[in-house]
């Protein structure tokens, strides 16, 4: 059964793109990640213009991150003070990224930034995470104990000006900080099609040092907002939300999303993690090939955007 | 471990949830309702301007006026061909998945002049409308494959498909297809691009890329035989229109030659418009970018909270 893209301008079978936002709703809900880093290079492996995906995306997040940042913050798991700094940072980064994305495809150059992007910070966080899972996976079979974070430490962080107290994250820091990791987060969400998860956890963590039991919330609330508002510039200045392609992924990702979930409960974290991370490793190792591997077809074709009506 | 706390603290911890996501619900409802609303407004007026502007006469009497199917005749005394396709237009709806077009025709020959002479030959052209593209190159930049040279060209059919009722190389000789602008290769404007003047070697590169590329896609479609005679004169021919052609309307152009001659040609134009909901979306899409994007992150939300209640109480 096949359905027309109105955006994308083609025609595409229904249950492709179903099974595919399954498929990563049931990764992203074992993992508890977003997928965005998995369903955006899917959808350019499948013939989806970047651009189109990257925007698509974007939209998709929204409603796989909506739910959960709201039971979050019932549960007022939300540095709400915190999580506004970010969003702040984060549109301002989005607006930035989204004007990168129409420059560089109108040059022509912006699947080549996609692919660069995608095989660093995959084949970044990739490492680090095996690395992790793998050192816990093994002090657990020596029976050490797994240390924690340690709070209280003071880092640089600690010297810079407007410095702002953080009830809920039991933390007196400067804003810029957070603000920049917003900024950088906004920029990454715009170009990728991804929620930024995987950069904002870590740096709440160990840049911030907030505690635990906020960072997930608030990094939801982020993201919901964040990728709200990079759909909304995406569809002013690039016009490349495809709204019935990103009902399809909601579909499939929401039921994938429960089956994952479950999934996800039996087994143990450092276990989920190394199979994340080879996850993430596979799809940079994709990416890559496109980019290193020679071509059978040098030339490539595009009509000019808005030369359409 | 939530069937316990719900039946602990009673009543009210089963009421609680599940009108704070009544909420949600309807707030959602609401911003996804009032975008849609205001998108039929938009959808609505843009229409009935369209409708009072007196140049744009109403569909159906546009479909049948032959001069508003651009209908354009030339013949030589005695002989002309007539000819009309079975479907004027082509919807583009969600559910299209290309089209089929299908022409018919008839030769209309007063003089008799076939008695003696060499058969008659057909060919069928469909046009799409012209796009501009560009072409670019990769090059190997520090061990990446990189666009790094590009070329445009100007008024390029964005789909061509020729048909004929013999291989047409039997039919004429090149210089009849170049003389009367027939075939794809007379039709394309030698490529241009910004910076400096392009070599002839690399003019020839990039037009062969282009057609290579547009016959891989199916846009670009060469079928011999493909236009069947009925008899001596009704003839036929079918054209498969791909999903990936760029909505736009289509012209059909029918040839009539015999022994290197122009006989008679005919011209018409096949409309091709999105329609319904596809129409609306592009429309929005392309001309109400903010609503759009508000309307898609506002259904979003509505999807995303809906998942999450539907979910949570068949949980229980």
């Amino acid at each position: 059964m096949n359905i027309y893209l109105p955006i994308a301008e083609m025609s595409a079978n229904i249950f492709v793109f179903l099974g595919m936002g399954g498929a990563v709703g049931f990764l992203s809900g074992m993992f508890g990640v977003g997928g965005g880093f998995l369903m955006t290079p899917l959808l350019i492996f499948s013939g989806i213009p970047p651009a189109v995906a990257v925007g698509t995306e974007a939209a998709q997040i929204v409603a796989s991150s909506a739910s959960g940042a709201i039971a979050q913050y019932r549960r007022k798991n939300v540095d709400i003070k915190m999580g506004v700094i970010l969003l702040v940072g984060g549109i301002m980064g989005s607006m930035v990224g989204v004007q990168v994305v129409k420059i560089l495809r109108a040059q022509g150059q912006f699947e080549l930034l996609v692919s660069i992007v995608y095989v660093v910070f995959l084949g970044l966080i990739g490492s680090l995470m095996l690395i992790e899972s793998l050192n816990t996976m093994r002090k657990a079979k020596a029976g050490k104990q797994v240390s924690a974070r340690r709070p209280g430490q003071h880092s640089w962080i600690h010297g810079l000006p407007y410095k702002i107290r953080f009830h809920r994250s039991k933390l007196y820091i400067s804003a810029v900080p957070p603000l920049l990791i917003g900024i950088l987060v906004g920029f990454m969400s715009a170009i990728m099609g991804v929620g930024g998860g995987f950069i904002i956890v870590p740096a709440m963590i160990y840049l911030l040092r907030m505690p635990t039991s906020v960072v997930v919330g608030t990094s939801l609330f982020q993201v919901v907002f964040v990728t709200a508002a990079t759909t909304i510039l995406h569809a002013i200045t690039n016009m490349n939300v495809d709204i019935v392609l990103a009902l399809l992924l909601m579909a499939g990702g929401v039921i994938g999303a429960q089956f994952g979930a479950v999934a996800g409960e039996k087994l143990k974290g450092e276990q989920l993690r190394f199979l994340l991370a080879g996850l993430v490793l596979l799809v940079g190792v994709r990416m890559g090939w496109d980019l290193f591997i020679p071509p059978e077809e040098l030339y490539s074709l595009s009509g000019i955007a808005g030369g359409g009506h | 471990m939530q069937r316990a706390q719900n039946m602990a603290s009673g009543l009210e911890a089963e009421r609680r949830p599940f009108s704070r996501y009544a909420i949600y619900a309807v707030v959602g409802f609401v911003l996804g309702a009032t975008a849609l609303a205001a998108a039929f407004y938009f959808w609505w007026s843009q229409n009935r301007a369209n409708v009072s502007q007196p140049s744009t006469s109403p569909a159906a009497v546009s479909d049948t006026t032959e001069a508003a199917r651009g209908v354009q005749r030339s013949y030589v005394e005695g002989i002309s061909v007539e000819a009309d396709v079975a479907a004027r237009s082509v919807a583009v709806t969600s559910s299209f998945h290309g089209a089929e077009i299908v022409l018919f025709g008839a030769i209309d020959d007063s003089n008799f002049s076939r008695i003696g002479n060499a058969p008659y030959d057909v060919v069928v052209a469909i046009q799409g409308r012209d796009e501009q593209v560009v072409l670019r190159k990769k090059n190997n930049v520090a061990g990446m494959w990189i666009n790094t040279e590009s070329a445009s060209f100007k008024d390029v059919p964005s789909f061509y498909a020729l048909q004929s009722s013999r291989p047409l190389a039997e039919i004429a000789g090149s210089a009849f297809y170049s003389k009367h602008n027939i075939g794809i290769e007379n039709l394309l404007s030698s490529p241009s691009n910004g910076a400096g003047a392009l070599s002839a070697a690399e003019r020839k590169g990039y037009a062969e890329a282009l057609l290579r590329l547009k016959k891989k896609n199916g846009l670009y479609v060469e079928r011999e035989n493909s236009v069947t005679f009925n008899g001596r004169v009704l003839f036929r021919s079918t054209i498969d229109l791909p999903p990936s052609v760029l909505v736009g309307n289509l012209i059909a152009r029918v040839y009539l030659i015999r022994d290197e001659e122009m006989l008679a040609s005919y011209t018409s134009k096949i409309r091709m418009e999105r329609q319904g909901l596809m129409r609306l979306m592009h429309q929005l899409a392309f001309s109400h970018q903010l609503l759009y994007g508000i309307l898609a992150v506002a259904l979003a939300a509505a999807a995303g909270i809906g998942a999450s209640m539907v979910f949570r109480k068949s949980g229980h």
